[in-house]
């Protein structure tokens, strides 16, 4: 194996330069990243001097032969979802687990999925693998001391959610999750603090057959709605039932114990799911805020302008995932449970 | 030194060199006669560099081309071409006149820029001064050598006497005198216009200096070696104090064989959290 070790090392960023794929690599060892974001918790850990003189940036093909070398837990489970639906709150839970390493919206799993193959610099083969390699690069302990990885989640980004197909590929095993959210609740939020994918241009031309000075020129709310529907219509389309378990905001958080656990089959010991519980009782994105139930007080700022987007753009797509989730509950509850090897 | 109708031209196309960072354009220059000019010039003329927290007091510079609307001489303030006039100093040098002549770019600050031995530009960067942003900084360096350490994002540009780059400057940068005589370089400011786009197009990377000296390639070395050797991680990552870990960067490796200085360490901190931060830029 030569110099190649790079056991404690992540994998915190992908990256071009002078056109080759590069990864910078932190070393973190262990520690858990507890934050709602997978960019917040590296950034966390970047406080220290060494994570910021001492990094290791290498060729990609590094990050591969270290996959050969030392290849980790495969994800487990997962996420995708329609922004401001509880996403969050299911991987904060799940990461309350000592036994868990939980993956929310990496950045590095976004350039794989996204920008890699348009980059020219990699074909889907070497994206796919690339994706199993970064993975399996987080999803390993490198301290025989540590509570050994029981299992991995990984929640990608929603605008991701029409890559469903690559994900198939690099992690054929892992079961999935789409989460969904009636739709006015979610243009509202969105209206009310953008995310910044919902800035025309950010996400490229992401309506298909406009330009991105179409999209730039367009009414703010009806880009949002257009670009939820769009993600929402991507759900229903890469349904699929044998690996899937559809929820929906409503059924939070009491499913994440009924339903996500069994799907994604982790026997989690009491005391974890004691701990999830207690997470589950505060604010998906702000740990120390207790959740309050905000559907009605969205529902009360949607102008009636709002309303009639939300049904334009998103309800269609909406009312076709609610179909199958009702079938799918109809169905035998475990049945997911056999479908996958 | 006159150039009718400049102040009209608007900068143009600067997105066609956005991400380059240095550049070899293809004019060569006797540099002899021009620093026997540079030489000549009364040291009077010659200001310490007014940026004087970012240097240690070996950074000199003297306007040949100013505008007349500034604080001080040497500073290049942001006007276009025609708030410019040449100096009295460019009258005295007619081979540094006829560089300029034979570029014959919109220009903007000239000066004359100088680095005395054992001295030291800590990294900095100057806002704006890119040729994405439609304004560049050129240098022809006039006496420099093979320790004289110029180091733009991390990486050296080879510069050698008569040579013309340009450095985009509005990204972190540096340089050190570790040689015995002081460097001089021809230092000035354009606009970007079609002309200089095609010395682009006729560019290169230049010719590459030795490293094994270069205190930024030790420290990349000690860097890797540090990557692989558990002790040394273990040692290095269990500092919290910023002083303490760039001090004690420095004597580890030193120990190892490895040359550098706290400067680079402390750069190599900060192109770390830039590397970090600028991935959400857009």
């Amino acid at each position: 194996m030569g110099t190649l070790n790079f056991s404690g090392w992540r994998p915190i960023r992908i990256y071009i330069a002078k056109g080759r794929v590069m990864v910078d690599w932190a070393r973190l060892m262990d520690t858990p990243l507890l934050e709602p974001f997978f960019q917040h918790g590296v950034q966390s850990q970047l406080k220290l001097p060494f994570h910021l003189a001492f990094r290791r940036q290498t060729p990609l093909e590094d990050l591969l032969a270290w996959h050969e070398a030392s290849a980790g837990l495969s994800p487990t489970l997962v996420i995708f979802h329609v922004t401001r639906c509880g996403s969050t709150l299911i991987t904060q839970a799940l990461g309350q687990s000592p036994y868990h390493l939980q993956l929310s919206e990496p950045a590095p799993v976004d350039f794989l999925l996204r920008h890699a193959l348009p980059s020219g610099l990699l074909d889907e083969a070497q994206a796919v693998r690339a994706l199993r390699a970064w993975a399996g690069a987080w999803a390993q302990r490198c301290d025989s001391a540590s509570p050994t990885l029981q299992s991995c989640s990984i929640k990608l980004d929603a605008w991701n959610t029409d890559k469903a197909a690559l994900v198939a590929q690099a992690w054929p095993e892992a079961r999935w999750v789409f989460l969904a959210r009636e739709p006015l609740s979610v243009l509202v939020s969105q209206m009310r603090e953008r995310a910044f994918f919902l800035v025309p241009g950010t996400l490229g031309a992401c309506l298909d057959g406009l330009s991105i000075h179409e999209l730039a020129s367009m009414p703010a709310a009806l880009f949002c709605a257009r670009v939820l529907g769009d993600i929402y219509a991507a759900m229903a389309r890469e349904f699929v039932p044998e690996r899937t378990l559809l929820l929906d905001h409503a059924e939070l958080p009491a499913a994440i114990e009924t339903l996500v656990l069994p799907h994604m089959r982790w026997h989690c010991s009491e005391q974890d799911r004691d701990r999830m519980r207690e997470r589950c009782a505060m604010h998906g994105k702000h740990p120390y805020q207790a959740y309050l139930p905000d559907t009605e007080t969205k529902h009360s700022m949607a102008s009636d302008h709002l309303q009639s987007l939300a049904e334009q753009w998103i309800a269609p797509h909406y009312r076709k995932l609610q179909n199958l989730r009702h079938a799918q509950r109809a169905a035998a509850p475990n049945s997911l449970e056999e479908a996958l090897p | 030194m006159t150039h009718p109708g400049l102040s009209a031209q608007a900068p143009c196309e600067g997105l066609r060199v956005q991400g380059m960072r240095s550049a070899r354009l293809p004019w060569r220059f006797d540099a002899a006669s021009a620093l026997a000019e540079a030489k000549a010039l009364p040291v009077s003329l010659w200001r310490t560099h007014f940026n004087e927290g970012r240097h240690d007091g070996g950074w000199q510079a003297l306007a040949l081309r100013h505008a007349p609307a500034a604080p001080m001489d040497v500073v290049p303030i942001d006007v276009p071409p025609s708030g410019f006039v040449d100096a009295p100093a460019l009258e005295q040098c007619p081979s540094l006149r006829a560089m300029l002549e034979a570029m014959a770019l919109p220009w903007k600050s000239v000066r004359l820029m100088q680095l005395l031995p054992g001295c030291e530009i800590m990294e900095h960067t100057d806002a704006g001064v890119s040729a994405a942003q439609g304004e560049v900084r050129l240098h022809v360096p006039l006496q420099t050598g093979e320790h004289v350490y110029f180091h733009v994002d991390g990486e050296r540009i080879p510069l050698r006497a008569g040579e013309c780059w340009y450095l985009d400057v509005s990204r972190p940068h540096r340089v050190r005198n570790r040689g015995g005589q002081t460097r001089i370089h021809l230092v000035a400011d354009a606009w970007v216009d079609e002309r200089l786009l095609e010395a682009f197009r006729a560019s290169d990377a230049g010719d590459p200096l030795p490293d094994a000296t270069d205190p930024w390639s030790q420290f990349l070395r000690f860097r890797d070696f540090v990557g692989t050797d558990e002790e040394y991680s273990r040692r290095l990552s269990a500092i919290t104090d910023k002083a303490e870990f760039v001090q004690a960067s420095v004597q580890l490796g030193h120990g190892a064989g490895f040359q550098f200085e706290a400067s680079d360490v402390e750069s190599a901190m900060k192109a770390g959290r830039r590397s970090w931060m600028e991935q959400w830029v857009l």
